[in-house]
């Protein structure tokens, strides 16, 4: 998927567990583990609203657009 | 409920597919006239020749399809009552009947039309009919839908997976 999280650099950042976080946001640490490893196929609008409000932070900020190099 | 009437008509079908092939093999091995008519999906036959060996190798072959058609559905009835659905083996299964079923329909109904067509005495009539449970055009429809079930439970699959994958 051409959409990548840099949800573990934002964390690295705020200096923030992701046990702490999936805590504060209401999830739980699978679902985060999920999200953090790119295997999440959607992201809901109110969890991404969560993490930007915990982590004070921009939707860009944990979310990067890297295209696919197209096959030969 | 289903499973146990799934399960007892499959046996019965085992009991049948055994009888069928010890009739074939002794018709195999038969020349000439018979002494009782043999009827052969509807179609009376008194004379062994060799298409006829043909046709009814053909229609053992279709129905072996279709007990192994009931077999895969027995096998789907067990991952349901073990709350497997959306499984790849589901998927899998559903398109192995169709496949089965179309295969039983082609392997019976072709050859026996051919040996109507070629015998001598014709004394079936070419039957058009559009429904009833022994038309060809309602297995063909109902190997179609096991197809088409397919589909739907490939979608669905992908659609659980997507809402599982949604955080």
């Amino acid at each position: 998927m051409p959409i990548i999280v840099n949800l573990d650099v934002m964390l690295a950042k705020r200096k923030m567990r992701s046990n702490e976080l999936a805590e504060q946001i209401g999830i739980t640490t699978a679902n985060l583990s999920i999200l953090k490893t790119g295997k999440a196929k959607a992201i809901r609008f109110s969890t991404l609203e969560a993490i930007c409000e915990i982590l004070d932070c921009q939707p860009g900020d944990i979310m990067e657009y890297i295209p696919e190099e197209k096959k030969l | 409920m289903l499973k146990g009437f799934v399960s007892l008509f499959f046996f019965l079908q085992i009991i049948g597919i055994i009888g069928s092939l010890v009739l074939a093999t002794i018709f195999l091995f038969q020349e000439g006239d018979l002494d009782m008519p043999l009827k052969l999906n509807g179609t009376t036959i008194e004379v062994i020749d060799f298409p006829t060996k043909i046709a009814i190798f053909f229609v053992c072959f279709g129905y072996a399809a279709f007990v192994y058609g009931i077999y895969l559905f027995k096998q789907i009835l067990e991952l349901f009552s073990q709350r497997i659905i959306f499984d790849d083996r589901i998927i899998l299964n559903f398109n192995k009947i169709g496949k089965c079923f179309l295969a039983t329909t082609l392997l019976t109904a072709i050859p026996v039309f051919i040996l109507e067509i070629i015998s001598e005495n014709r004394t079936s009539n070419i039957n058009f009919t559009s429904g009833g449970f022994d038309s060809i055009l309602f297995t063909v429809g109902l190997s179609l839908f096991f197809m088409v079930l397919s589909e739907v439970f490939k979608i669905a699959k992908t659609i659980k997976e997507e809402n599982e994958l949604t955080v």
